[in-house]
């Protein structure tokens, strides 16, 4: 690697590498630099905060009555109490691929099949609390165990009018 | 391909210009970038249209016209004297009004109706055949009877019952050219079950004269709206009345986003006029065949559609057929419906797919 | 573009994109679909090419051959789905390694890890608008996590094709 190079392309701070034509890539590239470990670094510091927060946003969410929600496509299925299936429930869904079957009961959800590729969803296993997931996109569903009081009780603003 | 450049040309300069180029090119697309936010984050802002509304009691029960929109209103205004003039159009207990004229008109002395009421009573006629007398405009004998939703409502006695039963039969209205009709054997035509509908489609196709964009009829809970380049959420009232403190609790949401038609939204249910004795409960919607308040296992049924008079005869229709009649029937007719059960499952039209929304409690089942 | 393309650099941008194009069907079928724990994680082997594209011929090329890349996946396969979130995530890489390649202290791993983890949020941004619900952003931070040591390994294997070519007299830029 021709040191001259380095040169060249530093003075010129404008000129993306490919400029320098007919010339070497200045060697920065290849070296691991403190710019790079500045940038991990930022990127954990991000992710920590980010999974710090979910994780606190979960054990607050814990402790309120767990309501399961089942949306398909952006509009919600299903929006009750897990409480209400005291007997084991099985909730059938028709997709574009086929078919996903949920199973309810009083203090868990899980997809137990999954008409998709990757089966993702069903490895998620078992949502007992409020922050809990599971999401399938192929089919575009999602399963959510969500803290009851999070979202009702403002009717006003909600619709343009009701039905009665 | 802006400049096409030769290699022979000077070099220098056009190096360094080229550079300079390369140089502004970045900024530019981060630019280019920042005003299409900006430009979606402005149109995400409602512009101040006029808005007018009024609420009044009409059809015996609370009736709200609202608009948006340079004329809206105008549009108002026209719609709540329009409204007046239908009710009385419609009513059969208004004297001199062309259903009570009707109903004391003769084979001899036919009366001739306006075209809108004939056209009404002609659409009623051909769903109480299509519904195999489910739907009956003739029913208003036994309404009287039982009076339900009214303060003598009580359980009438077998003879009574079989008499009003002698006096209902849609067969009996006669409905003749250039607008004539005529009612046999005392039968007694009652437009209550439709007027709301009916009403509610002819507000809008006359507010729809108006240079307005949006327009939302709510006639007692028949909701009948309409957004130009606008989609509007309509709430399902939830026929479970347990939770005393919010009384406008909903079971759905339904999103109405076609803009060239106006939809309508008509629930019926028996949660909101019956009566209980003997710890039986009596709803207001009467069976024609046994005479007495229909038995059903629905706790109501909601119907979405373009035609509000069509969706106020289907909803009467659908909650009195019960969950597996309904359900077959609506899927032969492809009606947008939303059936509410009483486990607590909305069973909603495939054709919905994507337009309704569960609220707390309830949970959706497609048929279809 | 206002660069006068000559036969030898639309040969060249072919072959790197041949290239892009044998790595994504490598990468399908060395690591079949839900092997990895993830939603949306892969490898991104033909992250190497557009890398390579970015560091040897320009900007501008790389990001054609990100958009080419997807658009041939979907010709093939059919699967709009994964075409929304390849376009979006490379959108996104692309934009970030831009940003990085220029920078003085930071190497091809900078580029490629913070290349993957924009991927990661582009993808994201993907699969918010499939599902229409916020709830898909909880996988955001490990899929950031996961895609940076991929995208870390895809630098190693970067790293010496760039060099070979670097000496070889670069006959990409001549």
């Amino acid at each position: 690697m021709p040191k001259k190079d380095g040169q060249s392309n530093t003075s010129d701070k404008l000129s993306t590498p490919h400029q320098a034509c007919g010339q070497h890539l200045p060697p920065r590239h290849f070296r691991f630099a403190s710019g790079d470990v500045f940038l991990i670094i930022a990127i954990l510091v991000f992710c920590g905060i980010l999974i710090t927060g979910m994780l606190v946003r979960r054990h607050t969410l814990s402790k309120k009555t767990p309501y399961v929600r089942i949306t398909v496509d952006g509009s919600v299925v299903m929006n009750r109490a897990l409480s209400a299936f005291a007997d084991e429930t099985e909730y059938r869904l028709a997709t574009e691929n086929g078919e996903v079957v949920v199973i309810l009961n009083d203090h868990e959800v899980y997809i137990q099949s999954s008409d998709c590729p990757d089966q993702i969803c069903v490895q998620t296993g078992k949502l007992t609390k409020p922050g809990d997931g599971a999401i399938c996109l192929p089919n575009k569903i999602v399963v959510q165990i969500v803290a009851g009081s999070s979202d009702s009780g403002e009717t006003d603003g909600k619709v343009d009018a009701v039905a009665k | 391909m802006r400049s096409f450049r030769k290699s022979s040309e000077c070099k220098t300069s056009k190096e360094k210009k080229n550079s300079a180029r390369r140089g502004t090119w970045m900024p530019r697309m981060w630019s280019f970038f920042v005003v299409l936010s900006l430009l979606a984050s402005l149109s995400a802002c409602k512009k101040n249209t006029p808005h007018a509304s009024v609420s009044l009691f009409a059809l015996d029960t609370y009736v709200t016209i609202s608009a948006d929109g340079q004329e809206a209103e105008e549009a108002v205004q026209c719609a709540s004297t329009t409204l007046h003039i239908y009710e009385e159009m419609f009513s059969r207990h208004h004297e001199g009004g062309e259903i009570a004229l009707l109903n004391q008109a003769t084979a001899e002395q036919p009366v001739t109706l306006s075209e809108e009421t004939y056209q009404l009573l002609s659409l009623t006629c051909e769903y109480a055949v299509l519904t195999d007398g489910t739907f009956d405009p003739t029913v208003a004998p036994l309404m009287d009877l039982w009076g339900i939703g009214t303060e003598n409502a009580r359980v009438p006695g077998d003879d009574e019952i079989s008499e009003a039963l002698t006096r209902i039969d849609y067969h009996n209205i006669q409905l003749l050219p250039n607008d004539q009709a005529y009612v046999k054997d005392g039968t007694q035509v009652d437009l209550g079950g439709v007027a709301k509908g009916a009403i509610g489609d002819l507000l809008m196709a006359k507010m729809r004269e108006f240079d307005v964009t949006k327009i939302i009829l709510d006639l007692g809970g028949n909701i009948c709206a309409w957004a130009k380049d606008d989609s509007l959420r309509v709430g399902v009232i939830s026929p479970k009345k347990t939770d005393a403190q919010d009384p406008q609790s909903m079971c759905a949401i339904v999103t109405i986003t076609d803009a060239d038609l106006p939809m309508s939204v008509v629930t019926s249910g028996a949660y909101e006029r019956f009566f209980e004795q003997d710890g039986i409960r009596y709803g207001h919607i009467m069976d024609t065949r046994t005479g007495a308040p229909v038995q059903t296992d629905l706790l109501s049924a909601t119907i979405v559609g373009s035609d509000g008079t069509v969706c106020d005869i289907l909803s009467t229709t659908l909650y009195a057929m019960g969950l597996e009649r309904a359900r077959d029937w609506a899927q032969e007719k492809h009606i947008d419906c939303i059936l509410c059960a009483e486990n607590g499952t909305l069973c909603v039209s495939t054709s919905l797919k994507g337009r309704v929304d569960a609220e707390e409690g309830w949970t959706i089942e497609y048929f279809g | 573009m206002k660069k006068h393309w000559t036969a030898f650099q639309i040969t060249k941008l072919a072959i790197l994109l041949a290239l892009a194009l044998m790595l994504s069907i490598l990468e399908a079928w060395l690591l079949p679909k839900g092997i990895l724990p993830l939603p949306g994680l892969k490898l991104g082997l033909a992250n190497i090419a557009i890398l390579v594209t970015l560091y040897t011929v320009g900007k501008k090329e790389a990001l054609l051959l990100a958009i080419l890349r997807s658009l041939v996946v979907l010709v093939l396969g059919g699967n709009f789905v994964g075409f929304v979130f390849s376009m979006l995530g490379g959108v996104w890489a692309w934009c970030a390694m831009c940003l990085l390649c220029e920078r003085k202290h930071v190497s091809i791993f900078g580029t490629s890890i913070g290349g993957a983890a924009c991927h990661s949020i582009g993808q994201i941004m993907a699969a918010m608008l499939m599902t229409r619900t916020v709830y898909v952003l909880v996988y955001l931070p490990y899929l950031i996590l996961a895609s940076c040591a991929m995208g870390a390994v895809i630098a190693f294997l970067t790293i010496p094709v760039v060099r070979a070519l670097d000496h070889l007299g670069n006959p990409v830029i001549q």
